[in-house]
């Protein structure tokens, strides 16, 4: 019963943990990754369209 | 019939093996920002790595028994726990950016933040372990990355200066304004992502796992030598790609996402799906052989009953050992470390503990009541010993570059 309790708090304080964690981490595009596709973009479209 | 196709999966899977997050990290950043200035380090990694597994390939064959009990044995209980805590730790921290690298696709095609999918694909990887045998582990997730050659296809049709790649190959030239200290620090996780431990701990334990005898002498040099070496051919084709795109620009790629963006760019579909599926199997295989390097490694160690070919209920220890490194993986990952910066840092942690990796593998490999015929002769020693000298001098400089490059960050 103790070693059912202590797996189920354990489980409870990851679960939450988890939820914080990924609460707080939002994605979006990184600036970096913008700059890059619109830099890349635009020097790879003309030989592409060669 | 059978030996030659079991050779060109071992080569398949040791290409796939090659390539995880730590390279697909690593080396994009590397031609971002030094363009083809590092590109050594992919013939020293490659070189290393080969040798190495040649070596604990070689052990596992002609002692029968598995690196770790072999070196517990030669070295003593006390100081072969030196090698042991270096590969869990650093195999911890690796799982946790496999782990990462297959949630981050995720990321990129749900829009949903990696965290959400890491639990998700923890427990992929824990099922897979749980019910699969070692032949599935070993060959499914490095056969289905090996999209990751999109990167190759990438490079050619870029068709960057070849002369100029082989000559800064072999002669590097820095790029004006680059930090010398940022460089070193760069070119020592390059190392340390190429010659992470756990591969040669697992490839050692495949053997066993295979039941390799002495008739797979060659086949182990052959699987080593080909598989690290075309795995590298992918790593330079990686740097190519990030130094004829990003680097014209002055462009870093701080995010997993915008490595993908060159390969969108230039092979528009065909390079996103290649780069997705290439990354997530990819990575999900390096997890897989990161878990269980890591119950191998402890098991190994201290006598307890190891092995994929066994079900968990029969190497309940071995079992334990896989999902509790998970576990630990994901508290790590919860803690919302950047996955970018920890790949960075784990792979510079992994190149300061291999000499505490290899040199046990000498010492075992020159030693004949283990090897018999097949202990080292003069050219594996003098280019064993070398690869040593060069990885301690990594192990010396690490600490002082992370510190002088600002923490890694150049």
């Amino acid at each position: 019963m103790g070693r059912l309790l202590f797996l189920l708090s354990l489980s409870l304080l990851l679960a939450a943990l988890w939820i914080v964690s990924a609460l707080r981490n939002q994605p979006t595009v990184a600036p970096d990754e913008h700059a890059v596709r619109v830099q890349i973009t635009a020097v790879a479209a003309p030989t592409r369209a060669r | 019939m059978g030996k030659l196709s079991s050779l060109t999966l071992g080569i398949i899977t040791a290409v796939g093996g090659f390539i995880d997050m730590g390279e697909l990290v690593t080396c994009s950043q590397a031609g971002a920002q030094y363009r083809y200035a590092l590109l050594w380090t992919i013939i020293v990694g490659a070189l290393g790595i080969i040798v190495y597994s040649d070596t604990a390939g070689r052990v596992a064959i002609a002692s029968g028994r598995s690196l770790f009990d072999v070196i517990r044995e030669r070295l003593g209980f006390r100081l072969a726990l030196i090698p042991l805590a270096g590969a869990l730790l650093v195999n911890v921290l690796t799982l946790v950016i496999e782990l990462a690298g297959m949630a981050l696709v995720l990321q990129i095609l749900t829009h949903l933040s990696y965290l959400w999918w890491f639990p998700v694909v923890a427990l992929l990887v824990a099922i897979v372990l749980w019910f699969a045998s070692f032949k599935v582990v070993e060959n499914s997730a490095s056969l289905l990355g090996l999209t990751i050659l999109v990167f190759v296809v990438c490079a050619l049709k870029q068709a960057p200066p070849w002369g100029e790649v082989a000559r800064q190959a072999i002669l590097p030239r820095i790029p004006t304004g680059s930090g010398l200290a940022a460089y070193g620090f760069a070119a020592v996780s390059l190392i340390g992502a190429f010659m992470t431990p756990f591969e040669t701990y697992f490839y050692s334990s495949g053997a066993i796992e295979e039941k390799w005898d002495g008739s797979d002498i060659v086949i182990n040099r052959v699987t080593a030598t080909l598989g690290m070496g075309f795995g590298a051919l992918i790593a330079v084709a990686m740097m190519v790609v990030a130094a004829q795109t990003f680097f014209p620009h002055g462009l870093q790629p701080q995010s997993f996402g915008a490595i993908r963006v060159p390969l969108v760019a230039t092979l528009g579909g065909l390079g996103f799906a290649g780069f997705m599926l290439g990354a997530f199997f990819c990575t999900a295989g390096a997890a897989l052989e990161v878990a269980l390097s890591t119950a191998y490694g402890a098991c190994q160690f201290f006598g307890w009953d190891w092995g994929q070919s066994h079900k968990p209920k029969d190497a309940p220890v071995f079992a334990l050992w896989y999902l509790v490194a998970i576990l630990i993986a994901m508290v790590i990952a919860f803690t919302g470390i950047d996955p970018i910066k920890l790949t960075i840092y784990t792979t510079a942690l992994a190149a300061f503990s291999l000499p505490f990796t290899f040199a046990p593998l000498l010492i075992v490999a020159n030693d004949e009541r283990y090897m018999g015929e097949q202990r080292n002769g003069l050219l594996a020693n003098i280019a064993g010993v070398f690869f040593l000298i060069v990885l301690t001098v990594v192990t010396l400089i690490t600490i002082p570059l992370f510190f002088m490059s600002g923490f890694g960050g150049g």
